[in-house]
């Protein structure tokens, strides 16, 4: 059995997706309840520049990575028969 | 946020204080941060000595670089999401209501008000060596409503905030005295 090395991805995407969700729903809260007042937008302005900065840099390290290759996978436990 | 968006503003009523747990509480989130941040990067010395191996495999190093990636997403969100209890718990002093904001999680908020005249006893202690080095501490409000006790906490000043409320709620109730005898 073989899959790409790309399900490794997975886990990321699911979790970049939380991430997305959740930065979302603390920028809201700061602009309902915070007013957007200068602390609020610097703090909030550090995060989204980190955030990206951040994000460009892991693209910077996982795109030279050539995730085509095959994941091989043998299952011997379902094949091999009891000694 | 206005102040006539979290309550029924009165006529008279005007803002007179903000008062936000004191800046060095946040601090140790800080540390804490950094400490965290610091992990994978102590682990990469570690695996670089022990196994080097695992830097060059083809499906252990990415596997290494997703999880390192998640973990620091994760810390950072963590960080911004704890800025923002600390930052949107606040305390609204105007000159008839004192007015309890608390973001206890991120889906979980608390707004809750006492009427200035209805103090009846006002503490304010600094206990810690922190605290008294930086000066912030608590104020414990007794009224005689069945709000029950307000607790501001790890606020900057608390003696001198004490006091401020106590003549708050001093000129609040002679107002409320005269607004009674029909004298206003």
């Amino acid at each position: 059995m073989s899959v790409p090395l790309s399900i490794i991805l997975l886990p990321l995407a699911l979790f970049a997706l939380i991430f997305v969700v959740f930065s979302l729903i603390n920028i809201a809260h700061m602009i309902r309840f915070a007013a957007f007042d200068m602390v609020g937008f610097f703090a909030t302005f550090i995060f989204l520049a980190g955030s990206t900065l951040f994000m460009w840099y892991a693209w910077q390290l996982l795109s030279p990575i050539d995730w085509t290759m095959p994941l091989n996978f043998s299952l011997n436990i379902f094949t091999q028969m009891p000694q | 946020m206005t102040l006539s968006q979290l309550i029924r503003q009165k006529i008279y009523e005007r803002e007179l204080m903000l008062i936000r747990r004191d800046a060095i509480t946040f601090v140790w989130q800080i540390f804490l941060f950094l400490v965290l941040a610091a992990v994978p990067v102590a682990l990469y010395f570690f695996i670089r000595k022990e196994f080097p191996d695992y830097l060059t495999g083809p499906i252990s190093y990415p596997a290494l670089l997703v999880l390192g990636i998640i973990y620091y997403l994760a810390i950072w969100i963590f960080f911004y999401t704890n800025f923002i209890d600390y930052y949107l718990d606040m305390w609204i002093i105007t000159n008839d209501r004192l007015i309890d904001i608390r973001q206890e999680a991120l889906f979980s908020r608390t707004i809750a008000e006492l009427d200035l005249y209805k103090i009846q006893d006002i503490t304010s202690e600094v206990k810690g060596i922190l605290p008294t080095i930086f000066n912030f501490g608590n104020i414990h409000i007794q009224t005689a409503g069945q709000e029950g006790k307000f607790n501001l906490l790890n606020v900057p000043n608390p003696h001198d905030l004490r006091k401020r409320i106590a003549d708050l709620s001093e000129e609040d109730r002679k107002y409320h005295i005269r607004q009674a005898n029909g004298t206003l």
